[in-house]
């Protein structure tokens, strides 16, 4: 474990809810487990799911198909399609248009909380710390509270 | 003439109606009080009195509607007992390679999800023979849902064999239903009534206990039953609410076992072997079938003395190996449909 020089980028995103610090993959792998060539990992069980629902729609499908239209086959397929649709679309939020990202030149004036999230990115080359903008201490405005 | 001659058959049949509704509510009513007061002491003594008797009674049971020669159902029976036999030593060794270590935490996911789909294709096989034999019927559903089922099992390996563990003891309702079907049909609707307050005494169970601080654990023992109820699998969940909805629902499966199905199912006192087509096939089967049931007679003896030993090992073996009824319930539920 070595320690290295990396870039650190400081933005403000309105649409992040909590201070967040992204770090590249790349930058952490060193320390990472090393990776087992021919394993499938965390990913089979994934992949085994979805080409189990897959192979599961496919064959309803094809039972369907087979047993010719009646009222019951409508009512299954219908459900099933309410079903997949309602679960796919019920978490996702309907936002305004996000105002682009600004990056803050260091030192920048932010009030940090006492716990931030720390999440593993894919892709960058640089340590990001995305903050909301209520965390940016503006000159005039009074510092926010702690526990507000 | 035939209206006088009905009457008191008629009249014969609601005493005993009333007679199986009464012992029905009245043993998960105590069930449900005793499981909800004192869950880990219910689990002990239940598993202690009906373990080993509920599957003596569930193989004699079995013994009675399997045909003396198989025939066209050679493959499906072999299947069905071939299955039975390998999953449970699939299952048990499984358990070993965790108890020593061998598997990492995610590789016992795998395996358990593996054995889960192993377990899921097989019964979707038996599905698919039964539906080929007289009366032919339209399963074809069946492979979709298996399907389905195998993807739940990969998505999350702990909480699906959790439902399987939940769900075993209902089994025994659909096969109690079966066998009322076909002996009793008059008792049927009384039956579903009695099934019925099932979400009832549930609900009463969760809503009860719903808030309940979880069960202090003092000893290994106390433990494993609380694992065994899925403690380790749902952590939010109170563990005195899962083993109590766990040890009742078992309690009700060996009512089921222990009770109605010899009575209503077994068509003669279980030692009398007149209704095994097998021990009717020739002497020699005879003398084996009652060789069989002594053998198995002394191993229910053979568990009570382990467990007045070492409860807790015997426990822990008797549920890993008792697997083998729970698989082999599926080809002779399949064959009662």
């Amino acid at each position: 474990m070595t320690a290295h020089a990396v870039k650190l980028v400081v933005v403000v995103d309105d649409s992040a809810k909590t201070t967040r610090l992204e770090v590249p993959q790349g930058l952490v792998l060193t320390q990472a487990a090393p990776i087992r060539r021919g394993d499938a990992g965390p990913r089979m069980p994934i992949i085994v799911v979805g080409v189990a629902l897959t192979a599961s729609f496919v064959s309803a499908g094809l039972w369907l198909s087979r047993r010719g239209r009646n009222m019951t086959s409508l009512v299954i397929a219908l459900a099933l399609f309410a079903l997949g649709s309602g679960t796919l679309v019920a978490d996702i939020a309907r936002p305004g248009p996000p105002k682009p990202a600004v990056e803050l030149t260091l030192p920048a004036g932010v009030q940090l909380p006492a716990n931030i999230r720390l999440q593993v990115t894919d892709k960058g080359d640089a340590v990001r710390l995305i903050v909301p903008s209520t965390s940016v201490i503006t000159p005039g405005k009074p510092e926010p509270k702690r526990g507000e | 003439m035939s209206q006088a001659t009905l009457e008191p058959a008629a009249r014969a049949v609601v005493p005993a109606r009333a007679g199986f509704v009464l012992t029905a509510l009245g043993v998960a009513s105590t069930a449900a009080v005793l499981a909800g007061w004192a869950p880990l002491r219910f689990s002990i003594v239940t598993v202690f009195l009906f373990a080993g008797p509920h599957n003596w009674l569930e193989f004699r049971y079995f013994l009675t509607r399997l045909p003396a020669r198989w025939g066209r159902l050679r493959s499906f029976f072999m299947l069905g007992f071939a299955g039975t036999i390998g999953i449970t030593a699939a299952f048990a060794a499984l358990l070993h390679l965790t108890e020593i270590g061998v598997l990492n935490d995610e590789r016992f996911q795998q395996s358990y999800a593996a054995l889960g789909t192993v377990l899921v294709l097989w019964i979707a096989t038996l599905v698919h023979l039964r539906s080929r034999q007289n009366p032919r019927r339209d399963w074809g559903w069946v492979w979709p849902v298996a399907l389905l089922v195998i993807a739940l099992a990969w998505l999350n390996p702990s909480l699906w064999w959790l439902g399987l563990v939940y769900l075993h003891p209902l089994m025994a309702f659909w096969l109690l239903d079966r066998e009322l079907k076909r002996s009793r049909p008059e008792w049927r609707p009384a039956f579903h009534a009695c099934l019925a307050t099932l979400p009832i005494f549930l609900g009463a169970l969760w809503w009860r206990l719903a808030g309940a601080p979880s069960l202090a654990v003092h000893s290994e023992l106390d433990q494993r039953i609380a694992d065994h109820a899925g403690a380790t699998v749902l952590q939010g969940v109170s563990s005195h609410l899962l083993v109590a909805t766990h040890t009742f629902l078992e309690m009700l499966h060996y009512g089921v076992w222990v009770v109605a199905i010899p009575l209503i199912g077994l068509r003669a006192a279980p030692w009398r072997l007149t209704a095994v087509p097998l021990a009717r096939r020739g002497a020699a089967w005879h003398r084996g079938v009652v060789t069989f049931l002594v053998a198995s007679l002394a191993v229910v003896l053979i568990l009570w003395a382990c467990f007045c030993v070492d409860y807790t090992t015997t426990r822990t073996v008797y549920f890993t190996v008792a697997l083998v009824h729970v698989f082999a319930e599926v080809p002779f539920l399949l064959r009662a449909l």
